[in-house]
């Protein structure tokens, strides 16, 4: 198919300005009488003609030219470029931002101690409590709770307990506040923190702790504190004498003596929950959390044992903003898992008091 | 005098001036090769940019909106078959500057309207000898019903191809009145023709 060449702005100029003959000018206006295009263009070019000369409009279209050369290509092609990294880089940021939402909804929703009960739900809280303890069950229902599925789990969490406990055992304990008590505890404070000093200790993981059966050389102490060091041996000794046999050195916190403070209004009968490590130990080392109660009404805190030996419910709000406290207290909580549930059936509601 | 086209720094392939404008929009609908569309737009660009100055009465305006009118070419004639790009072109540009006047509220009087329907005449040319010997016959018949300045300017137009300069002389009339004229005495005799053919 043969092409006719479209009319340029050179050859429009030059009808403009009369420098064609007669027979190229009457061609060029029969053309544009059938070419509305070339018309319009002529007409447009006239219009051009009237404001620039024709040399004027020639390098005007020939500055053009550049923009059209280069860009012509180019601009379509940087525009589809640009459009590209435009696209790319929303849907990056869509991305990261997607990610970032996900990541954090999911660190929302998951425990904070991934060995200790992932599949169970976060506990309910009420108004006042605060943030549940991971790891702490909170299961709707009893059935749901006793569920075999369940209890296999918790067999696997016991043993991811144990590992924890070893860690914990070799790991700092937590270092509780100094607690404003009364002038004779605080003295039996003084005199058991002497009474560190004086004993010879493993390493320093263990500190807070005492190593009952190694001898202590009472010359070394002042005796003003020797008999308050007796005192409190002859106190943790009794705490601790159930556990004493089967194991030569037996640990205890210096602080033994503010377990005393604790007292567990239910269950009624303490043998009807009792935590892993035994209500002795549990006291013991509560006091070591707990900060000192120097209001008038008592503190409390309270949870529910489910019949699988988790907790649920828990509620402490007198530590609420207390971060070192709330933390050693969740770990001390998850060391008390499973409790033992004398009735299986029922829920057990355990209520604290210092 | 006609200025290279280049693409992506390439000059458009010499082979591409023997294709038609539907060949250029076909094998760029087909194969997206931007050198086809550069040889296609290249063809039409001068008349783009007269057009353009046209409406927008300001050559950088007018040059701006060529260089728009080809990224809309890129894409557009890569999603539609265009049978004759020489007027679908047209239209593209004219809508493209009546929207741009649209937006900065600068609306055109449209004087050309309906040329462009008669224009579409001269790219559907009919050459069939026997029904060219009835128009042309028809034609005489149509031409001696023309008003006598009608009558005047078309045959010193059409039948004595006299330039608009030359029938300026002869008539002493401006040119602007002399397109009129054939215009006019084209769209009645087109008109006339038509009564022809009916009957």
């Amino acid at each position: 198919m043969s092409q006719i060449k479209p009319y340029t702005a050179a050859d429009i100029l030059r009808y403009l300005d009369g420098k064609m003959n007669t027979a190229e000018m009457h061609l060029v206006e029969r053309e544009a009488l059938s070419d509305i295009w070339l018309e319009e263009a002529i007409e447009g070019y006239r219009e051009m003609r009237k404001q620039q000369s024709t040399e004027a409009i020639l390098s005007r279209l020939a500055q053009v030219q550049p923009v059209l050369e280069a860009p012509v290509s180019a601009t379509a092609s940087a525009r589809v470029i640009r459009m590209g990294w435009i696209k790319r880089i929303s849907y990056a940021a869509a991305g990261v931002l997607l990610l970032t939402a996900g990541w954090w909804i999911f660190n929302l929703q998951k425990p904070t101690d991934p060995i200790l009960a992932p599949e169970v739900a976060p506990a309910i809280l009420q108004e006042n409590t605060l943030e549940p303890i991971p790891g702490i069950t909170d299961t709707p229902n009893l059935a749901e709770a006793v569920n075999p599925t369940t209890t296999e789990s918790s067999e696997t969490n016991q043993n991811k307990m144990d590992s924890k406990k070893r860690q914990a055992k070799n790991a700092p304990q937590p270092v509780s506040p100094a607690p404003k008590v009364d002038q004779e505890t605080a003295k039996a404070e003084i005199a058991v923190s002497d009474q560190k000093d004086a004993f010879p200790q493993t390493n320093d993981s263990n500190i807070g702790e005492v190593r009952l059966d190694e001898k202590v050389t009472a010359s070394k102490e002042s005796p003003v504190h020797v008999k308050e060091i007796d005192d409190s041996k002859a106190l943790l000794k009794k705490i601790t004498a159930e556990k004493s046999s089967a194991r030569n050195i037996q640990t205890l916190p210096l602080m033994a003596n503010l377990s005393d403070n604790i007292t567990i209004l239910t269950p009624t009968n303490p043998s009807d929950a009792t935590p892993a490590m035994g209500w002795e130990t549990f006291k013991s080392k509560l006091a070591n959390i707990l900060p000192p109660n120097t209001n008038s009404p008592n503190f409390q805190m309270n949870w529910t044992v489910l019949p699988n030996g988790k907790l649920q419910q828990i509620k402490y709000p007198e530590l609420k903003g207390d971060k070192k406290s709330l933390e050693a207290l969740q770990k001390l909580l998850e060391e008390t898992m499973p409790w033992k549930v004398k009735d299986t059936t029922q829920i057990q509601e355990v209520l604290i008091r210092w | 005098m006609e200025t290279p086209v280049y693409f992506a720094g390439v000059k458009i392939a010499a082979s591409y001036n023997h294709l038609s404008d539907r060949d250029l929009a076909d094998q760029y609908y087909t194969n997206g090769e931007q050198g086809l569309l550069a040889a296609l737009f290249s063809r039409y660009r001068d008349l783009m940019f007269g057009l353009c100055y046209k409406y927008l009465q300001d050559t950088d305006l007018a040059a701006d909106a060529c260089n728009d009118i080809y990224i809309e070419l890129v894409g557009k004639l890569r999603k539609h078959e265009v049978e004759y790009p020489k007027s679908w072109m047209y239209s593209l540009t004219r809508n493209h500057c009546l929207m741009k006047m649209r937006k900065d509220k600068q609306m055109p009087v449209d004087n050309y309207a309906e040329n462009f329907m008669q224009s579409e005449e001269g790219w559907h040319p009919n050459n069939e000898v026997q029904e060219k010997e009835a128009k042309l016959n028809a034609l005489e018949d149509c031409i001696s019903k023309l008003k006598k300045d009608q009558q005047q300017a078309v045959e010193l137009f059409y039948l004595q191809e006299k330039c608009y300069n030359e029938i300026s002389e002869i008539t002493g009339l401006e040119w602007n009145t002399i397109r009129s004229q054939i215009q006019n005495g084209r769209r009645n005799l087109k008109i006339c023709m038509e009564n022809h053919e009916s009957n």
